[in-house]
């Protein structure tokens, strides 16, 4: 499925925000993670947009979305969200975040429970658990990072990923991405990726699902149960041999999931 | 020419294996390898030797802070500043420096400064790095992304801090305070000379030649390599139609006398557990996402360094340290020749030499001092005389000196 490439001009051009597009249903707002080939479109959002209307907008500083100095904390950053929302023309939609794409959604529902319908909170960030420390990913050598995104590093997924760093011009390509990308990402999670989400979780209406991969190194499986303790209206869901990018080491799997729990 | 002699404090007992055993010196090396009664050895041995550059006319005494760091011990360099202040009389106490985005609030900067500045009688030479990614992002938590913007604003507060005559409230977006009035406020007017580390970023050639501060090239890869970036720096300059001036720039360079040229291995312990072990950094540590803008990571200056960096320090030995530059190395008519000629080509004005590295002995130490300090420095004075160096300490001319009834010195 080729999506449709929109770019939203926010706040007086303050943001400029691109996005894919596909699908047709209900609106389902997809926010990437931190890590991994971000950005782009995945076989797992083809398989979401047979369902739903996807709109799949890149995180300030990532692909071409612009503005990411005009935002300085979780509270900003929802308030962009919001406005993306806004410039979409959604009253509302169902939201499905990964790790810090879910700490958005999470913080999204807290703070403006009206605009998400049903939720789908894949390995989000947002807590902190001394006894499994979230990997810092920024600090660690990226042979060791590579590996550890994975539940199987000889994967199609995983192989496809380094396949993708053996071109020396896409490797220093997309070597600047993730600098710009862990850069801005870092303003919300770093040095410890617990902003206060877990005082704010208790004003969620939205039903969740809360959906981990059993081998995820990143962030622990622990964090599932700890969201699912405080979600007022939520259930986990694991699936086994998926790491982090578990929508990319499982994608038929990750979109059946998630459709399920949102057609409820 | 300012000679200046500059300590890093290094934990010299680290394993022999340190290097392949653990993955780095600084941000995560685990503090159950410092042993607390060497360290009290360490700190005296170093005081010692600092006191003692004094005495032989080095003209300024420098110190520096680190944090998590097994090569250097000041996470406080103030407290060092402060530990030499009464037991010198004529040295600049050059404290390079405090890294501003660190202190909180920024203020606490300005004061101690201020206190040093009056305490030493004026010589304080005030150094302000943005630091390190190992110790501002990894070891104080700092956002990479916001850094610098912190440094600046920190920055800004301290100078309006140090030459305000009444109390004013400052409303920034990292420090709030109602009411700023440091007492003391700094003896040198209107406040000491400043001088600012770096390591490539353009954003610190742009503060320095824009402030008119010192730009400090302190890396430990020696005049070959240090040539890249101060000929970056002087063409930014040079661009901005700024004057030349080589007291505008600090550069540090290891160095090694020894008696006769042939001696100089009894040096090369030291080297060697200086370049493997003290410099035993992992990639990303040295540069997290966002630390260097894109600017700075584009014109590609510091990864050029940190490449260099690399290769040597698994493959050089000794003697390849000494051939690259990154230690200048022999008799005392060696070194003279080659130090003026590593500071022609910097067209550098103040030299900060790094006499005592790696797990060098006191005695060796004092050595290498004595040695550089009688038979190298006086030849090196005479340099860039038709200069006028405005970033110097404009001391009292009689410094206090401790005066306790029945106790002598």
């Amino acid at each position: 499925m080729e999506p449709e490439k929109l770019t939203l001009s926010l706040v007086d051009g303050r943001f400029s925000t691109s996005l894919l597009k596909a699908g047709s249903g209900e609106p389902l707002l997809y926010l990437h993670g931190a890590l991994g080939p971000v950005g782009g479109w995945a076989p797992f959002l083809d398989h979401l947009a047979i369902d739903f209307t996807v709109y799949a907008p890149s995180f300030p500083g990532y692909g071409e979305t612009k503005g990411v100095e005009h935002l300085e904390d979780v509270t900003d950053l929802v308030l962009y969200h919001m406005e993306v929302l806004d410039a979409l023309g959604l009253a509302s939609a169902h939201v499905v975040g990964h790790f810090v794409g879910g700490m958005v959604a999470a913080e999204m529902a807290a703070l403006g429970p009206h605009r998400v319908n049903r939720m789908v909170l894949a390995s989000a960030a947002g807590l902190w658990l001394d006894e499994f420390p979230v990997a810092d990913f920024f600090g660690m050598n990226p042979r060791d990072l590579s590996d550890d995104l994975w539940a199987d590093p000889n994967s199609p997924a995983a192989q496809e990923a380094r396949a993708q760093e053996e071109d020396d011009e896409t490797r220093a390509i997309l070597a600047l991405e993730r600098i710009s990308g862990l850069s801005a990402v870092g303003k919300f999670l770093w040095p410890i990726p617990d902003k206060g989400l877990r005082r704010r979780l208790y004003r969620i209406k939205a039903p969740s699902l809360v959906l981990w991969g059993a081998q995820d190194k990143i962030i622990s499986p622990a964090y599932a149960s700890a969201l699912q303790a405080h979600l007022p209206n939520s259930r986990v869901e694991t699936i086994e041999g998926a790491g982090h990018l578990l929508m990319l080491e499982h994608p038929r799997q990750f979109a059946e999931r998630v459709v399920a729990f949102l057609k409820e | 020419m300012k000679l200046c002699f500059f300590h890093l404090m290094p934990y010299q007992f680290l394993p022999p294996d340190f290097e392949k055993r653990y993955g780095s010196v600084w941000v995560d090396v685990p503090n159950d390898l410092f042993d607390p009664a060497k360290g009290h050895e360490l700190y005296n041995d170093y005081l010692d030797e600092l006191e003692y550059a004094e005495s032989l006319g080095f003209d300024g005494l420098c110190v520096n802070e680190h944090h998590n760091n097994a090569y250097g011990l000041m996470p406080s360099p103030n407290l060092m500043a402060a530990s030499m202040v009464r037991r010198t009389s004529n040295a600049a106490i050059v404290v390079l420096g405090n890294s501003l985005a660190l202190y909180n609030p920024p203020v606490r900067v300005a004061e101690e400064f201020a206190m040093l500045d009056v305490m030493s009688g004026g010589r304080l030479v005030a150094g302000f790095p943005l630091g390190t990614s190992m110790d501002t992002v990894f070891a104080y938590g700092q956002v990479p992304a916001t850094l610098r913007e912190k440094y600046l604003e920190a920055h800004d507060l301290v100078i309006k801090a140090w030459t305000e005559r009444k109390p004013f409230p400052f409303n920034g977006k990292y420090t709030q305070i109602r009411y700023v009035d440091i007492w003391p406020r700094p003896y040198q007017q209107p406040h000491p000379p400043i001088w600012v580390p770096g390591s490539g970023s353009l954003e610190t050639w742009d503060f320095t030649i824009d402030y008119d501060y010192v730009y400090c090239y302190l890396s430990y890869q020696g005049y070959k390599v240090g040539k890249m970036v101060l000929d970056g720096f002087w063409e930014e300059l040079d661009r901005r139609e700024k004057e030349f001036n080589p007291y505008h720039a600090g550069f540090l360079q290891l160095v090694a006398v020894s008696e006769q040229d042939n001696q100089v291995d009894e040096y090369k312990d030291d080297i060697e557990y200086f370049f493997k072990k003290c410099l035993h950094v992992p990639a990303p540590y040295a540069s997290a996402p966002g630390y260097r803008s894109e600017r700075s990571v584009r014109s590609g200056l510091s990864q050029a360094t940190v490449a260099a960096r690399r290769e040597q320090n698994t493959e050089f030995t000794w003697k390849d340290f000494i051939d690259a530059g990154n230690v200048i190395a022999g008799s005392p008519a060696t070194v003279r020749e080659e130090l003026r000629h590593a500071i022609k080509e910097l067209r550098v004005g103040n030299l900060m030499l790094l006499l005592q590295f790696g797990d060098m002995p006191r005695e060796r130490a004092f050595k290498n001092t004595h040695l550089f300090g009688t038979e190298v420095l006086p030849y090196l004075r005479d340099l860039w005389d038709e200069y006028d160096n405005r970033w110097w300490p404009q001391p009292l001319q009689q410094v206090r000196q401790p005066a306790v009834p029945g106790k002598t010195g």
